[in-house]
């Protein structure tokens, strides 16, 4: 009988991570996803109500806890991870972060957090200690809301503001932000674009920057300089789709997506070396209703794309050789607007 | 005209009435007002929860007891049996309410049944949940297995191993559950 138990002991054991969904006021979702297959298992106990009006979400690296932005009482609340039950518990008290904190991102380390405040207009850096408490580090100032953040593997944060036509560039050092200036003068500025989208995407490599146009349905493309200045590549404006939202490199560098909130469709290319883009072609894969962020999961195997409009995240597999996506029947189905995914490890 | 609340556990307690008292007045009708034999089962019990449908990364070990009563030979070896059974983890805590038919055999000093058991589980989660402290859910329970018990003397048995595949339906899945149980059975009436 001892054989028997040892036997259903060790069988059933197979390799899966965590997604969480945050959704506002009605908290946050959670998914068990098989690493292989990507089947997603709604956590019988998610949602779990944390603050109020979550919106950025970010796990540690170490896969021990998560950090949340609760947007209406300006505060970021630290969330344990059971790894078993997928349950998320908050560890009070929690940090104050401005008047409107939103979109958060970690260093690859886990050693700062960057939050996007949406009312006092600044991003917001906190040291993160191992048990995930904060303490803030720096602040800088941008024209107006900062709709995302994307760091780059060299060390510049990029922040879009589209109601200021504008592309902020930070240099990080031990998590104090420096403006890079577009220009030389008394006053440092930012990148002015004509046509700026919710989010950039930058290569691993951080030397090519895309930014979704959506007013006039293209992409734009920049390389980025030794500096952190932004130089359009020569032939901007790739064709997109209809009101193109956000967009993402793989972890290859070697493709990019951009959802397109008015078609519900992806555009898909490939980059070469000098950061210009060729559409992929075949099948365009479709998403749901006016899609509005796309991010990956840290192994590179599954892309998420949240649906506003349909209230879900659609799930896709990468091709690692052609860069098509293709859409799984995993898709997370969230019951309200989905603001943010993260995701174990 | 008020209705009176019934809570789960006297439901279960009703049934298991009513089926006792139906079956009664058969075993009197067979044995002319003999007591019938009667075997009573207590001992240790491991579960093999199947929890991958709850979220869990994995399946969960849980550890607990077992007990039974049987009228084990009603007619030609059909009785009936009500089990009770509860297996703990840190995560989860499951409890199992079953009644049904049962089948026993005598072969060579060895007793060996096997039964379709059939009643309500209660499984509860041990870790906040949206709107409970520690989310529960009764959902329908069905265990078919059986065992093989070994009479040691007198009125004791030994059920070298009770066997069950428990399939429960809780929170809005199903799980395919294994429960394996030991212990003591003492046997009241002729035998």
């Amino acid at each position: 009988m001892l054989l028997a138990l040892a036997g259903l002991n060790s069988c059933g054991s197979q390799g899966t991570h965590l997604a969480y969904v945050t959704t506002g006021t009605t908290g946050i979702l959670a998914f068990r996803i098989h690493n292989t297959s990507g089947t997603a298992t709604n956590v019988v106990t998610s949602p779990f109500l944390v603050g109020d009006a979550t919106f950025g979400m970010v796990v540690h690296p170490s896969n021990k806890f998560a950090l949340v932005a609760n947007q209406h009482s300006g505060t970021i609340s630290r969330l344990d991870i059971d790894l078993t039950t997928g349950a998320l518990t908050e560890k009070l008290p929690r940090t104050p972060a401005g008047i409107s904190p939103g979109p958060m991102i970690l260093d690859s380390s886990g050693n700062f957090l960057f939050v996007a405040d949406q009312g006092l207009n600044q991003i917001l850096v906190f040291s993160v200690s191992a048990d995930g408490s904060l303490s803030q580090v720096s602040s800088a100032a941008v024209g107006s809301a900062p709709t995302s953040l994307t760091l780059a593997s060299t060390g510049f944060l990029f922040v879009p503001v589209p109601s200021f036509s504008a592309i902020y560039v930070f240099t990080v050092n031990s998590g104090v932000l420096t403006q890079v200036c577009s220009s030389p003068g008394p006053v440092c500025l930012p990148s002015t674009v004509n046509d700026a989208g919710s989010s950039v995407a930058v290569d691993p490599a951080g030397k090519f920057l895309y930014l979704p146009n959506p007013s006039t349905n293209t992409v734009s493309g920049f390389t980025i300089g030794s500096g952190g200045d932004l130089t359009p590549v020569p032939g901007v404006a790739f064709a997109a789709g209809k009101s193109p939202a956000a967009a993402a490199v793989d972890q290859s560098g070697k493709f990019l997506y951009v959802v397109n909130s008015g078609s519900a469709a992806i555009s898909q290319y490939t980059i070469d070396s000098a950061g210009n883009l060729t559409v992929i072609t075949g099948t365009l894969p479709s998403t749901g209703t006016n899609p509005g962020f796309i991010t990956f999961d840290p192994d590179g195997k599954f892309g998420y794309i949240g649906n506003i409009g349909s209230q879900s995240v659609t799930q896709f597999t990468i091709n690692s050789t052609s860069g098509a996506l293709s859409t799984t029947t995993n898709t997370l189905q969230i019951g309200s607007v989905p603001r943010a995914l993260a995701l174990t490890k | 005209m008020a209705i009176r609340r019934v809570f789960p556990i006297q439901r279960q307690a009703a049934v298991f009435a009513f089926a006792a008292l139906m079956i009664c007045p058969l075993a009197s009708a067979q044995s002319f007002f003999k007591v019938p034999t009667i075997d009573v089962f207590a001992g240790y019990s491991y579960l093999r929860f199947d929890s991958k449908p709850l979220g869990f990364a994995d399946q969960l070990n849980l550890n607990g007891w077992n007990a039974e009563i049987a009228l084990p030979n009603l007619y030609q070896g059909f009785g009936v049996a009500a089990d009770v059974s509860a297996h703990y983890a840190h995560e989860l805590a499951a409890y199992n309410f079953l009644i049904g038919p049962q089948y026993t055999y005598e072969v060579k000093n060895l007793r060996v049944y096997g039964h379709a058991l059939f009643g309500k589980s209660r499984d509860r989660l041990s870790f906040p949940g949206s709107t409970e402290l520690e989310p529960s859910n009764l959902a329908r329970d069905v265990a078919l297995g059986g065992g093989v018990d070994i009479p040691i003397g007198g009125r004791l048995s030994w059920r070298a191993v009770q066997g069950d595949y428990v399939i429960t339906s809780n929170f809005g899945g199903t799980q395919h559950n294994v429960r394996v149980s030991t212990g003591v059975v003492i046997r009241f009436g002729k035998h």
